[in-house]
């Protein structure tokens, strides 16, 4: 042995880990420079008695069976201790992963190596790569919930068709949401389990019906995300009517909604089509459309659409428009400015405000526009903030429309830039003699990590006017102006 | 549909359809918040504070990993979901507003494994593929990385059948060595050693009347679990609550899988292909200490019926 070599140890108290994520965890350590012998262990008496044997057991060391013992022998002191810290590190990254998963499996092959069958693959590569992985995935008979944007319209047309000859679901490229069979993926709610179907191009728009589905004590038996371009002429609904089918034979199903916003005319003629002979009483929810009764119920606000869901179900919607919390109901003369991180909860305020005859600007900061070379705003609200800020100063604003999104995959404390943002706003414009009504609502639902209701409170503190639902925000917002709010029927 | 109510203790961890619990206290029976020790992909590990004679640890478990002694399964997998999401970031969880769920709903599973004649082709297959270095992969990769010893579970699998020969020879200073080289030994949270012997044991208990006279099944056995409860604070408590329901018959759902394979070779592969999912080793450790001792218990046997 050098003279200078060193033993050194850890000892982190009570800390349970398997014994892949401790050899990975060795591995990755002894591979440092200088490193000679690294060994992450539980402290039990067998173990010990072999650090023992082999020279690796530190004198007057004091642990316990469930103490989870880090040793290394290095060149000298100052390396042991390095790794020692890297090696502690790694640990406590273990620990913040939300899941602490047994097993992560990081390829399609990894992921059939592991455990018991699996049936649904997950792809989140940058767009260039994402056909390949869900090619493999498709043809080793997985569903694939593909995160991935930028896919080329030909890959996501041949990979569908692919899927759907294989009776599997793809869904995406670009989709943000879904929960299958109660597992979430993407950006997804935790809402109870009941009998409405979601079948959704649309991400925000989603997870708001299934957020009133869940207030309202309706829950849902599927949440199927499709992507944002199934529904285009292109693509032709492909998945769409796949993952209708499947809810259609579902037996925790009873009714059915597909959300989107408008499809293109033809597509939009063989989805109604299709939609009347499903068997089960649906709901299509097409943004903007107006609201019919025919033998398949149109509706063209999210709102419309969870409330008509609701009713078929047996329940009921009721969503007031007073807000909970005070605020000044005085009209104001100015202009409406909504700044969004959900593209579809935009979509539908400016439906509404639409309705109502307010000409509004509606702005999506999730939009590529916005989120080139960031991330999505609802995974870092902190870029909403500049936006706001301005609005303060702005005098052609009077009504600033936000929404805040919560659930697996969002920020885990959206409320609290925004509300910071907000108050400096409110401020701003106060100081130059004018009163900015922030307005907005909660996409969410109890079960969510955030913590629906402390959201609430950080943004009602900050004078956020809060309403249960998005469209009813926007209505609050056009009645600010002096407008005629429209309401859906269900909902009045 | 109509709804599963929510706990009205929780307001969050939602009233599941279906449980499937052991013979025994109910785990929700202690009126108690569990502290939430291990959140996994189908298992939540909950932790009874101040508990001395029941159990300590209550595992909530998915269909996929099983009904575990002392804990509770939710077969549905929603049920499971929304538990797990529900106890994610929470650091306790009040579980007593199970008791109110209906008798039907609340399945009972004997967790005891019962005598079944042992196939000997099945043993052999069962005892080839698990020697085969298994695709878990932990001991090939442990000695490809130049890691320490300690990390590689082969040299402790390899113990099933000499710690069963021992027991069956009543060589009671035999076993005791095995077991103090086996329980605690394994870098991880539930040390291969001590899956080992469990899968030892649970062999013993299946081949009691069969492959084994009962009486000299009952001594064996009683030779394994007589050193066992000495040796309990050399391990973890994970891995000490499952060694004394082994001690007491009850072993998890996963190992009685194992168990039935020793009656058919064509089930054989499938058990151990569910068994790599059990855990990071655990599934194999268990698999070895199964297959190791139930060859020595046929070893035995016809020797026994050579000398008859």
């Amino acid at each position: 042995m050098n003279a200078t070599e060193a033993l050194c140890a850890r000892v982190v108290r009570r800390l349970y880990r398997d014994s892949v994520a401790l050899m990975a965890l060795a591995s990755s350590i002894e591979k440092r420079e200088g490193v000679l012998r690294v060994g992450a262990v539980m402290a039990t008496p067998a173990n010990l008695e072999v650090l023992d044997r082999s020279g690796m057991r530190p004198v007057d060391l004091v642990a316990a069976p469930d103490d989870l013992l880090l040793v290394v022998r290095a060149v000298d002191e100052a390396v042991a201790e390095e790794a020692l810290a890297a090696a502690e590190a790694g640990l406590t990254t273990t620990e913040n992963r939300a899941d602490r998963d047994e097993v992560r499996p990081q390829t399609v092959a990894d992921g059939l190596a592991v455990g018991e069958r699996p049936t649904l693959a997950t792809v989140s590569t940058p767009g260039a790569y994402a056909p390949v992985v869900v090619e493999q995935a498709l043809r080793a008979g997985l569903h694939v919930f593909c995160f991935s944007d930028n896919v080329p319209v030909a890959d996501e047309i041949r990979l569908k068709r692919m899927a759907v000859e294989r009776r599997l679901l793809l869904m995406g490229p670009d989709c943000g949401t879904a929960v299958v069979d109660g597992v979430p993926l993407g950006f997804a709610n935790v809402a109870s389990p009941g009998p409405v179907a979601l079948v959704a191009a649309s991400g925000t728009g989603a997870q708001e019906i299934a957020c009133l589905l869940d207030a309202a004590g309706i829950g849902i038996s599927q949440l199927v995300g499709v992507g944002g371009r199934d529904l285009s002429e292109a693509v032709g609904g492909l998945m769409t009517h796949l993952a209708l089918e499947m809810v259609a034979q579902d037996e925790a199903t009873d009714v059915i909604v597909v959300v989107s916003k408008p499809p293109a005319p033809q597509v939009a003629d063989r989805l109604l089509e299709r939609l009347a002979g499903l068997g089960k009483p649906v709901v299509a929810c097409l943004l903007g459309l107006p609201d019919s009764d025919g033998p398949v119920v149109v509706r063209g606000t999210l709102e419309g659409g969870a409330a008509a869901a609701a009713s078929l179900a047996g329940g009921a919607l009721v969503v007031p428009d007073e807000p909970d919390a005070t605020a000044s109901p005085a009209p104001v003369r100015t202009g409406v400015l909504g700044l969004y991180t959900g593209g579809t909860l935009a979509a539908e305020a400016k439906v509404v405000l639409s309705r109502a005859g307010v000409a509004a600007q509606i702005l999506d900061l999730g939009d590529d526009e916005y989120t080139a070379g960031r991330p999505h705003p609802m995974i870092d609200p902190s870029a909403r903030v500049q936006p706001v800020l301005e609005a303060g100063a702005r005098p052609d604003v009077g009504v600033l429309l936000v929404d805040l999104v919560l659930g697996h995959g969002a920020s885990a404390d959206p409320a609290t830039p925004l509300a910071e943002a907000v108050v400096t706003a409110r401020s701003t414009a106060a100081a130059d003699g004018r009163e900015l009504v922030v307005v907005g609502s909660v996409c969410g639902t109890t079960g969510d990590p955030q913590g629906i209701e402390g959201q609430r409170r950080i943004l009602a503190a900050a004078g956020v006017v809060l309403h249960p639902s998005n469209a009813a925000a926007a209505r609050y917002a056009a009645a600010l102006t002096g407008a005629r709010p429209v309401l859906t029927q269900e909902a009045q | 549909m109509s709804q599963p109510p929510t706990s009205a203790i929780t307001n969050v961890v939602r009233l599941p359809h279906r449980i499937m619990v052991a013979e025994g206290p109910r785990p929700w029976a202690h009126n108690q918040p569990l502290r939430v020790v291990h959140v996994g992909q189908s298992a939540v590990l909950l932790e009874r504070e101040g508990a001395r004679s029941a159990p300590e640890l209550v595992a909530v478990t998915a269909a996929s990993r099983g009904l575990v002694p002392g804990g509770c399964c939710l077969p549905d997998v929603r049920d499971f979901a929304g538990f797990r999401t529900a106890v994610l970031r929470r650091p306790t969880v009040d579980l007593s507003g199970w008791a109110s769920l209906a008798a039907r709903q609340v399945v009972t599973v004997d967790l005891g494994i019962h005598p079944r004649p042992l196939d000997p082709a099945a043993v052999a297959l069962l005892v080839r593929l698990v020697g085969q270095n298994p695709p878990d992969g932990v001991g090939r990769d442990a000695r490809r990385d130049g890691l320490h010893p300690l990390m590689d579970p082969d040299p402790l699998r390899r113990l099933a059948g000499p710690l069963t020969r021992a027991a069956l020879a009543s060589d009671a200073g035999e076993v005791q060595l095995l077991l103090r080289q086996l329980i605690g030994a394994g870098p991880g949270a539930t040390p291969a050693g001590d899956d080992v012997v469990i899968g030892a044991v649970a062999a013993l208990d299946a081949a009691t009347g069969t492959a084994l006279p009962r009486a000299r099944a009952h001594v064996a056995r009683a030779h394994l679990c007589a050193f066992l409860p000495s040796l309990l604070s050399a391990t973890t408590r994970a891995s000490r609550q499952d060694l004394v329901a082994a001690v007491e018959g009850q072993f998890a759902q996963h190992v009685h899988v194992l168990a039935e394979a020793l009656t058919d070779p064509a089930a054989v592969p499938p058990a151990l292909r569910a068994a790599r999912g059990w855990g990071a080793t655990s599934g194999i450790d268990v698999a070895s200490g199964v297959a190791g001792a139930a060859a020595a218990v046929l070893t035995q046997h016809r020797a026994d019926r050579r000398s008859a």
